[in-house]
């Protein structure tokens, strides 16, 4: 199948919960079955993080966790054990970049659970928190 | 500040300056916790709606005394007056920003007030089927309250919700009776 270019190597977006429970996770141009494997890349990247905070971090961000044969799979871990998670297929990303992408991702995330009908821990399915993920990935051009 | 002779519609410093503030975000995650906690205890979202403008309807006999006190305003002398002075100085006061008067009617005896911030609301994104909850109904309480201090009886509902899709809040007063024992 061909493999379409995505926007500006953000491939995916994911916020899982503390008890390691996906909330929201967001493809960007790869066909619904492709979408299905996402799923599978977080799941897996949920051990390199819990090998990564075994080491007592102060830092959010957790760097590079897992490069897959097509992907690279970047974590990063709120205050409160929520993680965040960007796949990119772009080889020339800037770590800049990618850092600046997951504080933007945190305070959007901070922002939206700060809506008194979202119930903490459970699935985000807000069309205004998924707007603003996609307009922060379209910002990586 | 007392020495000035004339009304000041400006809002510099002044009666906004002195009062003490307390985090906006403290604010709206209180009020949306607690409409959340009506929404569980509370039948449907009429009875919520009822409530919330109850809420605010207490508030509201109470702050007019506080706005006094810390603004200087005299009297209004007359219900126009009092409807600009309330979105002006009032609103700038307890809410840190200014709303404004609109569509009056013919006979002096409805107006809309309308605003574009609403620190109530901030954060909130109404999910499906809430679409006739006012989510800040305590506002038409307030203000409900502070016009019933004035000896203005009214009734107020929303009809624009940035909530609900609108460009802006705005909520319309239907003046019911005023009352003559209006202090000079």
């Amino acid at each position: 199948h061909p493999h379409r270019p995505t926007l500006m190597g953000v491939t995916c977006a994911a916020v899982v919960g503390k008890g390691n429970n996906p909330l929201y996770v967001r493809t960007f141009g790869v066909s619904e079955d492709e979408a299905l494997r996402f799923h599978f890349v977080v799941h897996t990247s949920l051990d390199v993080v819990e090998e990564r905070r075994v080491g007592g971090l102060s830092d959010l961000y957790l760097g590079l966790l897992c490069p897959t044969d097509d992907y690279k799979v970047y974590g990063y871990i709120t205050n409160t054990n929520a993680k965040l998670f960007l796949v990119t297929d772009d080889i020339d990303i800037k770590e800049a970049d990618i850092k600046s992408f997951f504080r933007r991702f945190h305070a959007a995330f901070v922002d939206f659970v700060c809506n008194p009908f979202y119930s903490m821990d459970t699935a985000i399915t807000s069309a205004s928190f998924d707007r603003e993920v996609v307009q922060l990935a379209r910002s990586y051009q | 500040d007392f020495s000035q002779g004339k009304r000041d519609m400006s809002s510099k410093g002044g009666a906004y300056a002195k009062m003490e503030k307390i985090n906006a975000e403290l604010l709206s995650v209180t009020y949306g916790t607690f409409v959340m906690q009506l929404l569980k205890d509370l039948p449907t979202l009429e009875s919520v709606n009822s409530k919330l403008e109850e809420i605010g309807y207490n508030m509201g006999l109470r702050i007019v005394d506080e706005f006094f006190a810390k603004s200087g305003e005299g009297g209004c002398k007359d219900v126009e007056d009092t409807a600009e002075v309330m979105a002006k100085r009032g609103f700038k006061m307890f809410m840190g920003f200014e709303a404004d008067i609109k569509d009056w009617a013919e006979n002096k005896m409805a107006f809309t007030i309308f605003f574009t911030l609403n620190p109530f609301a901030d954060f909130v994104e109404l999910p499906e089927g809430y679409s006739t909850l006012h989510y800040s109904n305590v506002l038409c309480g307030i203000i409900r309250g502070v016009l019933k201090a004035l000896n203005i009886l009214v009734k107020c509902k929303f009809i624009r919700d940035v909530l609900k899709g609108d460009s802006q809040y705005e909520i319309r007063v239907d003046i019911e009776e005023i009352l003559q024992d209006k202090y000079a």
